[in-house]
C-alpha cells in the first residue's frame, strides 16, 4: 500500500510540476511577446536584436577578468615602451655618428654593482665580464631594448601570418603542390635551425650595420611561416571535401574564390589564434638568437630585450646580484604570457561554436 | 680487412633484403607462397622503404646546403689568415700550415672537386683513412692511425681539448653518449610527470589542478625559452645551491639540466594528454561504458587512456632518437660537453667536417625517428594501416 501512496505522491508533485510550468508561462508571456500591431510593415520586421559576429566576438571576450588585466598589462608595457625616454631614462649608449661607446653613469663607481633604488629602479648593470653596459641603469636598458623587440615582433609575426596563410591555403587547396611542400618541409626539419640561422648570420654579417634590421627579420621569418603553413594546410584539408564546398566547386567558383570565400571564413578563429600567438613567439625567438650573439649588435646601437637579457646575464655575477636578471624578465615575462594568453582568450572568442 | 668483410656484408645484405622484398611483393619471387608473403610484402615494411627512398632525397638537399652555406659564410682563406698568420710567421710556413689545414677539413681545391670528395667520402662503403700530421722541426708529413670507415666524416683539428687531426666520429660519440645520459633521464622524467599530470587535469577538468597546470603550460608556451632557463637556474643553482657546471662523474651537476628539460617537456605531454583525454570523454565508448554501469576510475584508466595515448606514442622515439643530439642551449649554459655544445664550438671554430657530420647525423636521427614514430603507431594503433596507397 505504501509503494502505491507514493507512486500517487509522485502523480500529483508532477501534475503540480506542469501546472506550474504553465502558470510560469503564463506570467512570462507579456516579456516574451510584444504586440506590433497589424500594421503590415512592423509584422515583417523582425524585432530581436541581429546576430553580429564581431560584436558577440567582443562581448565574449571582455567577459573573462584575465583578459582584461592582460590588457592593462600590455598596455602599461607599451606606455613605458613609448614613454620610457621621458621617465628616469639615463641613455644606455653615446651614438655619435658611426661610433658607439657606453654611456656609464657619471655618480657610480666601478664595479657599478648597485641594487634597485629610489634614483635607479630597476638597478644599474655591473661590469660583469666586458658587457655594453656596464655601469648603466637598467630601467633605461630595459624600456629601450622593449622599443626594438615589441617592432620586431609585430613585423615577424605580420609578415608570418601574411606568408603562412597564403602558402598554406594554396599548399591545402591544391594537390599537386603538397608533395612538393612535404619535400620541403622534410628537407627544413633536416637542418638544425640554430645552425641555418648561424650560417646565414655568418653570410649576412657584413651588412648588418646597415640592413640590421630586415636581416634579423628575415632570419625570424626564414623558417617561422613553415608552421603556420601547415597548420593551414592540414585545417584546410580537413574542410576542403565538405559538401558545401563540393557544391560550389560543381556551381563553377574558381580556385581564389574557394580559397578566400569557402576555406579561410571558415578558419577564421584558428589563424586568429596562431597570429596573436607569434607575436610573443617572434619576442621569443629573437632573445633566443641573442644569446648567441646573432641578433642585432649592440655595437651597432640596437638594444633589444633579448640583448639585454644575454648582457646583463653574462658571467655569473647576476647569480650573487640577482637584480640582474630580474630587470629584463619583469617586463619580458609578463609582456609574451599577456599576449599569449589574449591570443587564446581570442581564439576562443572568436570561435562562432561559443556564440549562442 | 675484417671491417672491410664486415661493411660490405651489411650493405650488400641490405640491398638484397629491399631488391628481394620488393620482388616478393610485386609476385615476381614467391607469389604463391603464404609466408614468404606475410613476412617480406608487409606493408608496413614496404611502407619504410617507400618512406627511407623520398627521404634520401631530402637527406641529399639538406647536405648539399649546408656544404654550400658553411663555404659561402666561412671562407676557408679568410679563416686561414685568423688561425695562422702572426707577426712571427713567414709566408713559407703561413702557405704550409694554411694549405694542411684546407687538406684536413676537406677545403682545399675548388668547389666542385671539394663536393665530390665530399660524397665520396659519406658513400657508405669501407674506405682506410690515415691521419697525417705536420712535424713542425723537419718540415715533413708523417702518417699515423690507419683505420677504416664506413662513412667518412673527415678529421678535425684546432678545438679545444682534442688532439689536431682526430677523426671527427671519435670526437662525436662520447658527446653523443654525454647528451644521451643527460636527455634520456630527461625524456624519462618528462613522461612520468606529463603523463599524470595531463591525466589528472583532465579528470578534474575546471577544477584547481586544471587551471593551475593550463597556466604552467601557457606560461611555458610564451616566456622566452632562455629566459625560462635563468629562472630554472636561479632556482635550482641559487636556491637550492646545485653546482652550475657540469661534471661528468657528479650525478648532482647534472641535475640542473635534466630538471630544467623535464620541466619544460613535461608542460607539452601533459597538454596533449589532456587535450586528447577530454576529446575521448563524448566518444560513444565512453557513454556505452558509463551506461553499463562502470566506475568513472575504471572509465578513465582502461578506456579513455588507452585511447588517448595513441598519439601520443609516436612522439617517443623522436624524444629518444633526440636525446642524442642533446639541447643547445642548456649544454651551453651548464658547459655539457655534449652535441649542441659541439656545434657551437665547432662553429666558432669554423670546423666545417664537424658541421657536415652533425648536420648529416642529426638528419639521419630525424628520418630514423619519424619512421619509428610510424611503425610505432602502426602497432600500438589496430586501426593504422599503411597497406593503401595513401601515405
Amino acid at each position: 500500500m505504501a509503494k502505491e501512496k507514493q507512486n500517487n505522491d509522485y502523480i500529483f508533485q508532477e501534475v503540480d510540476e506542469t501546472t506550474n510550468v504553465y502558470n510560469n508561462v503564463n506570467q512570462n508571456v507579456d516579456e516574451l511577446f510584444k504586440v506590433v500591431g497589424t500594421n503590415l510593415e512592423n509584422v515583417e520586421r523582425l524585432n530581436a536584436v541581429p546576430y553580429s559576429y564581431w560584436r558577440i566576438t567582443f562581448t565574449e571576450l571582455f567577459k573573462k577578468p584575465f583578459v582584461i588585466i592582460c590588457l592593462a598589462i600590455l598596455a602599461l608595457i607599451i606606455f613605458f615602451t613609448i614613454f620610457g625616454p621621458l621617465i628616469n631614462y639615463y641613455p644606455p649608449l653615446i651614438i655619435d655618428g658611426s661610433t658607439i661607446l657606453h654611456n656609464p653613469l657619471p655618480d657610480v663607481a666601478p664595479p657599478y654593482y648597485v641594487g634597485p633604488n629610489a634614483q635607479y629602479w630597476f638597478g644599474v648593470c655591473g661590469d660583469n665580464m666586458g658587457t655594453w653596459f656596464e655601469g648603466t641603469d637598467m630601467w633605461s636598458v630595459v624600456w629601450t631594448g622593449s622599443r626594438l623587440s615589441l617592432l620586431l615582433g609585430v613585423t615577424v609575426a605580420a609578415i608570418d601570418v601574411v606568408l603562412g596563410i597564403v602558402i598554406g591555403a594554396a599548399w591545402g587547396y591544391f594537390k599537386w603542390l603538397d608533395p612538393i611542400m612535404i619535400e620541403f618541409r622534410n628537407f627544413v626539419s633536416n637542418i638544425p635551425t640554430i645552425l641555418l640561422d648561424i650560417l646565414l648570420m655568418q653570410l649576412l654579417s657584413p651588412y648588418m650595420k646597415d640592413f640590421g634590421f630586415i636581416i634579423v627579420v628575415f632570419l625570424l621569418c626564414a623558417l617561422g611561416w613553415l608552421g603556420l603553413a601547415g597548420f593551414v594546410r592540414n585545417q584546410i584539408i580537413i574542410i576542403r571535401n565538405r559538401e558545401y564546398n563540393i557544391a560550389s566547386q560543381t556551381l563553377g567558383s574558381s580556385s581564389t574564390t574557394m580559397i578566400t570565400h569557402n576555406l579561410l571564413p571558415y578558419l577564421v578563429s584558428v589563424i586568429v589564434t596562431v597570429a596573436s600567438t607569434s607575436i610573443p613567439a617572434a619576442i621569443s625567438s629573437e632573445v633566443g638568437l641573442a644569446y648567441f650573439n646573432l641578433s642585432f649588435k649592440v655595437s651597432d646601437g640596437d638594444i633589444t630585450l633579448g640583448q639585454v637579457l644575454t648582457q646583463a646575464t653574462k658571467g655569473m655575477a647576476w647569480m650573487e646580484h640577482p637584480y640582474l636578471l630580474l630587470g629584463p624578465l619583469i617586463v619580458m615575462v609578463p609582456l609574451t604570457v599577456a599576449f599569449f594568453y589574449l591570443g587564446l582568450a581570442i581564439a576562443d572568442a572568436t570561435d562562432p561554436k561559443s556564440h549562442r | 680487412m675484417t671491417t672491410y668483410l664486415v661493411g660490405y656484408s651489411i650493405i650488400g645484405f641490405l640491398i638484397l633484403f629491399i631488391v628481394f622484398s620488393i620482388l616478393v611483393k610485386r609476385k615476381i619471387l614467391f607469389g604463391n607462397t603464404p609466408v614468404m608473403q606475410r613476412i617480406f610484402a608487409h606493408p608496413l615494411l614496404h611502407y619504410s622503404i617507400r618512406r627511407l627512398g623520398s627521404a634520401l632525397i631530402s637527406l641529399l638537399l639538406t647536405i648539399l646546403v649546408t656544404f654550400f652555406l658553411i663555404r659561402a659564410s666561412q671562407p676557408a682563406d679568410a679563416t686561414c689568415i685568423t688561425k695562422f698568420s702572426g707577426p712571427h710567421i713567414t709566408q713559407e710556413l703561413f702557405d704550409l700550415q694554411c694549405n694542411a689545414w684546407k687538406d684536413e677539413m676537406g677545403l682545399s681545391g675548388s668547389l666542385f672537386e671539394q663536393m665530390i670528395n665530399f660524397f665520396y667520402s659519406i658513400l657508405p662503403f669501407p674506405k682506410t683513412l690515415c691521419r697525417t700530421s705536420l712535424d713542425l722541426n723537419t718540415m715533413t708529413f708523417f702518417v699515423s692511425d690507419c683505420r677504416t670507415f664506413i662513412i667518412d666524416f673527415g678529421k678535425t683539428s684546432d678545438l679545444p681539448g682534442i688532439a689536431d687531426g682526430t677523426y671527427v666520429l671519435d670526437y662525436m660519440i662520447p658527446r653523443m653518449g654525454t647528451s644521451f645520459k643527460i636527455g634520456i633521464i630527461a625524456v624519462v622524467l618528462q613522461l612520468a610527470l606529463g603523463y599524470p599530470l595531463g591525466v589528472l587535469m583532465a579528470k578534474y577538468k575546471g577544477g584547481i589542478l586544471d587551471k593551475i597546470g593550463l597556466g604552467y603550460i601557457i606560461s611555458i608556451d610564451a616566456i622566452p625559452g632562455v629566459a625560462y632557463y635563468y629562472i630554472w637556474m636561479a632556482l635550482l643553482c641559487g636556491l637550492c645551491a646545485l653546482p652550475y657546471a657540469y661534471n661528468d662523474g657528479d650525478f648532482l651537476s647534472w641535475l640542473p639540466a635534466i630538471l630544467t628539460m623535464g620541466f619544460t617537456g613535461m608542460a607539452g605531454i601533459a597538454m596533449w594528454v589532456r587535450r586528447f583525454m577530454v576529446d575521448e570523454f563524448n566518444s560513444d565508448y565512453v557513454k556505452f561504458a558509463r551506461a553499463k554501469g562502470l566506475s568513472e576510475n575504471r572509465i578513465m584508466f582502461t578506456h579513455i587512456l588507452r585511447n588517448a595515448i595513441v598519439p601520443l606514442v609516436r612522439s617517443i622515439p623522436s624524444a629518444v632518437i633526440g636525446a642524442l643530439l642533446g639541447t643547445y642551449y642548456l649544454e651551453n649554459m651548464y658547459s655539457i660537453d655534449g652535441i649542441g655544445a659541439a656545434l657551437i664550438t665547432a662553429n666558432d671554430h669554423h670546423n666545417a667536417p664537424l658541421l657536415q657530420a652533425i648536420v648529416i647525423i642529426s638528419a639521419i636521427l630525424s628520418i630514423i625517428s619519424f619512421l619509428l614514430g610510424d611503425i610505432v603507431t602502426a602497432m600500438v594503433d589496430p586501426r593504422v594501416s599503411f597497406s593503401g596507397d595513401e601515405v
